[in-house]
């Protein structure tokens, strides 16, 4: 394997119901491509981009997960690690959108307190079929103090600003307000990136 | 109405086809036409019917799943209460309520803690250290090319084989170069005891690696091998394994003599992947886990004691006098059986439907379900003091 060519390494989680796109998200902002076919994830899929932010190379590792879990105890290692979330709903499929507050609970008991998190309401170029407003996703984001935005991995909407948004809102939190002396922390090249070691993890925290 | 689908229909058929039967094999003379035609009928029906069984058997395992999450939602401050300062492994052992929570199964977010806290420390690994020194000199190693090239191998080849049904130590996954990296550094780990890698501890590895970050799951892994029955095993002491194995034949005997005597007969003793893997290849995986919630909390006892289980699900298969088909059962490759896995898988794919090629569990096949399991254990009459008598008879220091 090449050397690391990155500054920071940030794990990403892709979450909603099944069909709404996570995948083709992710095809979009890693490969630049769309495919139409209706392909389920099974289990896990990951993918890498790095993206410059500040002159900083950021590695950006994203976990796609499966939309219907099968085995809830690996939901626990989905979640360990990653500092940023989105959540993605279909504008064209309501029940999609209703299970956002699901999804949400879900990150309250599994997600590390204080990771950052983005809403997404993808599809936003099919709009003979749009079920849900734009003013109804972000009046969800409001109340769950969530960042948002609409996008389509068809068109390629919003799909850049929304993975650029989210490793931005990290990168402040996480990488910009460490306390210079205290932490010339592992951020550097290694794998574990230990940048999350600040928070209560909820499972890490015994003893 | 024409029968339809799987090609059997005689619509649009040429001459030939409005003669010949396929109701019934070429060899024997057909049937006639009208008897043809209601049979087809019949098998539609059938299958149809079946399809509706099979639909409905989803929609009612969907419905359980519901249930046990929101009891477990239900339960979860139960937990945290129990899982907090003044935890005792002992007071949940003894407690009737306790134990009976705890036997329900732990909320998955709260698995991670449960375990380590019932397993403990006590060989007194640092908490923040150990696995970063230990990792360290793996790595090291590694770099140098001083890591036993032929456990590397071996690693390599388990984490193809590792868990394979959950999708997440496949290639190119990080949590698979967590998981090489846990078992490198318990290799490095057991070299200063002069010991080498063992079979099978790459799903005992991962299993707290599913729960737990790499730190955690290292020391539980190395205190959780330190129990007696474990240890022999990992350590292939071949002189305490097989006390262990009079020990469950023991167990065995009383249970199930007849069991007993055929495999006695035939000269067949239990797989050692049961003790080696923890149950962890035979059952299905949430199943498993929940069977480790009792495992990591009673000790070896408990592997006996879901082994037993097992065998209480398995029995009517294990009469036959013939020790390649009893084998083939324990060991979750009966020829029969696979072949049905394989027709269901293929029936599956035919119908496009979404489907599994990796089995969950071994013995699953053989209605081996985590209900099953659990109904059984709790009604199996197992005493401690009885698995406590024959351990210390059989293995006296």
């Amino acid at each position: 394997m090449a050397g690391p060519h990155y500054d920071f390494l940030i794990k990403l989680l892709l979450i909603g119901d099944s069909g709404v796109g996570k995948s083709c998200l992710l095809l979009r902002f890693c490969d630049d491509s769309w495919t139409p076919s209706f392909i389920t994830t099974i289990g896990i899929d990951f993918k890498i981009r790095t993206i410059e932010l500040d002159g900083k190379r950021i590695k950006l590792q994203i976990w796609d997960t499966a939309g219907q879990e099968r085995f809830r105890t690996i939901t626990t290692a989905y979640y360990r690690g990653a500092m940023g979330i989105l959540i993605v709903y279909d504008v064209t499929d309501e029940k999609s959108f209703n299970n956002v507050r699901t999804w949400h609970a879900q990150i309250e008991q599994h997600a590390s307190a204080g990771v950052n998190k983005i809403l997404i309401g993808n599809k936003c170029d099919w709009d003979e079929k749009r079920a849900v407003t734009l003013e109804q996703g972000r009046a969800l984001a409001d109340e769950f103090g969530l960042r948002f935005l609409e996008t389509s991995a068809k068109a390629n909407e919003g799909v850049e600003e929304a993975f650029f948004t989210l490793a931005r809102d990290i990168k402040t939190r996480l990488i910009d307000s460490q306390p210079q002396p205290e932490a010339p922390v592992q951020l550097n090249a290694d794998r574990g990136v230990n940048v999350s070691a600040k928070q209560n993890t909820s499972s890490g925290g015994c003893c | 109405m024409p029968p339809q689908g799987y090609g059997l229909g005689a619509k649009g058929a040429n001459t030939l086809d409005k003669f010949i039967s396929r109701t019934r094999p070429q060899h024997l003379p057909p049937k006639d036409k009208t008897e043809d035609e209601i049979h087809l009928h019949e098998w539609e029906s059938m299958m149809a019917k079946s399809r509706e069984l099979e639909a409905e058997r989803r929609k009612r395992e969907a419905a359980l799943r519901l249930e046990k999450e929101r009891r477990l939602q239900a339960v979860t401050p139960r937990w945290e209460a129990l899982l907090g300062r003044d935890f005792s492994a002992q007071k949940v052992r003894t407690d009737p309520i306790l134990r009976k929570l705890w036997f329900e199964g732990c909320p998955e977010h709260l698995r991670g803690k449960a375990w380590s806290l019932a397993i403990g420390n006590s060989l007194s690994l640092h908490k923040a250290d150990a696995y970063k020194t230990y990792s360290a000199r793996a790595a090291r190693a590694l770099e140098q090319g001083r890591f036993p090239q032929d456990i590397l191998e071996q690693i390599e080849k388990d984490l193809d084989d590792t868990l394979p049904i959950l999708h997440i130590f496949k290639q190119g996954s990080p949590i698979r170069d967590d998981l090489k990296e846990l078992l490198c550094t318990w290799v490095v780990y057991r070299s200063d005891s002069g010991l080498g890698y063992a079979p099978y501890v790459n799903l005992l590895a991962a299993m707290f690696l599913l729960v737990s970050p790499a730190p955690v799951a290292f020391i539980s892994l190395v205190n959780f091998l330190a129990r007696p029955c474990l240890n022999s095993f990992t350590a292939s002491d071949t002189e305490e394994i097989d006390a262990f194995y009079r020990v469950f034949e023991n167990l065995q005997a009383d249970q199930f003599p007849k069991i007993y005597a055929n495999c006695k007969n035939l000269g067949l003793r239990l797989p050692e992947s049961y003790f080696r893997s923890v149950l962890v290849e035979q059952v299905p995986f949430a199943a498993a886990c929940r069977l480790w919630d009792q495992i990591v909390l009673d000790g070896d006892g408990y592997i006996f004691r879901s082994a037993l289980a097992i065998f209480g699900i398995l029995e009517p298969r294990l009469y036959y006098p013939d020790r390649e088909e009893i084998l083939s059962v324990l060991e979750g490759r009966n020829a029969a059986t696979k072949a049905i896995t394989e027709r269901e898988i293929e029936r599956a794919r035919l119908r496009g439907e979404e489907y599994e090629d990796s089995l969950d569990g071994k013995l699953s096949v053989f209605g081996l379900t985590e209900d099953a399991l659990f109904d059984w254990l709790e009604h199996d009459g197992w005493r401690d003091s009885r698995f406590e008598r024959l351990v210390i008879r059989e293995l006296p220091d």
